[in-house]
């Protein structure tokens, strides 16, 4: 079943025409910034030293870029599912809240995962130059894959609380804000590894409090009109 | 087999069901009949456990429905009065989705669902936004027998289809009837509620008015609501001009 519902929310998300022009948007921006930097690295000279800092600022590029997307997708691939229909659904597959949930959240993680992988090549390039090791470009995507997944959870948290779409976009970007200046703190402070088993142990807790709101939320049609606009 | 005791519903601090007590009987179907805004709609949708009764008890099957709502919705299907069908995805991608999810192999297991039949005139490749009206009602009616049912829940199921997917559906109403199968039908057509149902409920501002049977009555449905609406409302409820139309075979709306 899971696979089904996996299948279901990939292809409404890549079949949805506004996810499609803002995906493109962020690899166009994504990849001229990455060739201008490129540019001036060899107008530059010095590769191997140019080419680190190159790499951590297209890291940091990338995080942000993702990060401002995310809540806007997130959001809107909720929104592909209003609340009354995605119940008459739910009902009509016999299927339990926590399947549609967990069937949401790995379609956005394979969606960031795949966002993500697009600025392999780069990264490579970067290897190529020596201003990477392999080990710092795993650690740089896990570490942004974990931010994204955390910031994912939270937005279908604050989505289910029912509150008015306006309430749920500033939530979700101030959760952003937070999130990521914690990232920031964090980078400064600790290593990778601590990084991401506090990103992990975050995913735990925002997974554990989503399943258990949803497990209630999503049993019956949510009553009040404005909640019938979105998913739950 | 339906069993609702004391069943009501508020919304808003408005009545919408009141003390609602029905049994509908294995291999029977019950016709729900009553004006717009009578209830008709939410009854249908609790049984499909798809709204929580603020009092009361709902059965279905022997189970009880408020208390195992997942249970129940793999024995019902259920066509609702609007259907908000994802407009990206194939009649084929529904169709296997709600299969896998309803563990169905595919629909040679379902004798209620031949594919010459129910999927007749629709294109399986073309994207559900694309359908007609009538053609997503029919897509609705296929949703809710791809798992053979025990129980099918229909609100409005004649809307928007031709004479002969209407035909379809009036013979999966009958073959449901005949294999045991309990139907539940709302419908403003009380027509189509005399010809297919075996009893038939009125419901009015959310109480059930009174249940008969439809074998043998001598009168139409239609005028057995208007007199009904008249004791209710008094005789001036309804223009004379209505009423006369609505005993020449036109539809209560």
């Amino acid at each position: 079943m899971m696979g089904a519902l996996i299948a279901r929310d990939m292809r409404l998300i890549a079949r949805d025409r506004r996810l499609r022009v803002v995906i493109l948007g962020y690899l166009f921006v994504f990849l001229t910034a990455s060739v201008l930097q490129c540019l001036g690295m060899f107008a530059a000279g010095n590769l191997s030293l140019n080419a680190g800092s190159l790499f951590a600022s297209l890291a940091v590029l990338q995080a942000a870029l993702l990060g401002g997307l995310a809540p806007w997708m997130i959001l809107h691939a909720s929104g592909l599912d209003c609340g009354v229909s995605l119940m008459r659904l739910i009902a009509g597959t016999s299927a339990a809240p926590w399947h549609f949930l967990l069937g949401r959240i790995v379609s956005l993680g394979i969606c960031f995962a795949e966002l993500l992988s697009l600025s392999l090549p780069v990264s490579l390039l970067m290897r190529l130059f020596g201003a990477a090791s392999f080990l710092q470009i795993a650690w740089s995507l896990a570490d942004t894959f974990l931010f994204l997944m955390a910031l994912t959870l939270f937005v279908l948290l604050v989505s289910m609380h029912g509150a008015h779409w306006a309430v749920s976009w500033i939530l979700s970007y101030l959760a952003l804000a937070v999130l990521g200046l914690g990232w920031v703190a964090m980078a400064s402070a600790i290593d990778h590894a601590s990084i991401t088993l506090i990103f992990l142990l975050l995913l735990v807790l925002l997974g554990s409090l989503l399943l258990l709101r949803g497990g209630r939320k999503l049993v019956y049609i949510n009553e009040t009109a404005r909640q019938d606009a979105r998913w739950a | 087999m339906i069993s609702i005791h004391g069943l009501s519903k508020m919304h808003d601090k408005t009545s919408v069901l009141s003390d609602i007590d029905l049994t509908v009987a294995r291999g029977k179907v019950f016709g729900l009949a009553g004006t717009n805004g009578s209830g008709r709609t939410t009854l249908l949708e609790i049984l499909a456990t798809l709204r929580k009764p603020t009092a009361g008890s709902v059965e279905i099957d022997g189970i009880n429905a408020i208390q195992s709502p997942f249970e129940v919705r793999s024995r019902i299907g259920y066509v609702p009065d609007r259907h908000d069908f994802h407009a990206a995805l194939t009649v084929r991608e529904f169709l296997d989705f709600l299969r896998t999810c309803r563990n169905v192999k595919s629909s040679a297991d379902n004798t209620a669902l031949p594919a010459d039949g129910w999927l007749h005139g629709l294109k399986m490749d073309a994207p559900i936004g694309s359908l007609s009206r009538g053609l997503k009602q029919q897509l609705a009616w296929a949703a809710a027998l791809i798992h053979a049912p025990a129980v099918l829940l229909l609100d409005e199921p004649m809307n928007d289809l031709d004479p002969f997917a209407a035909a379809r559906c009036a013979d999966a109403i009958k073959e449901m009837r005949s294999r045991g199968g309990t139907v539940v039908m709302a419908s403003n057509r009380t027509a189509d509620l005399q010809v297919l149902c075996d009893e038939v409920g009125f419901l009015h501002k959310g109480r059930l008015l009174q249940v008969m049977k439809v074998e043998g009555l001598s009168m139409n449905l239609l005028e057995i609501l208007t007199s009904l609406l008249a004791q209710q409302e008094g005789s001036d409820w309804i223009a004379s001009e209505a009423q006369d139309e609505i005993r020449a075979g036109g539809t209560l709306t």
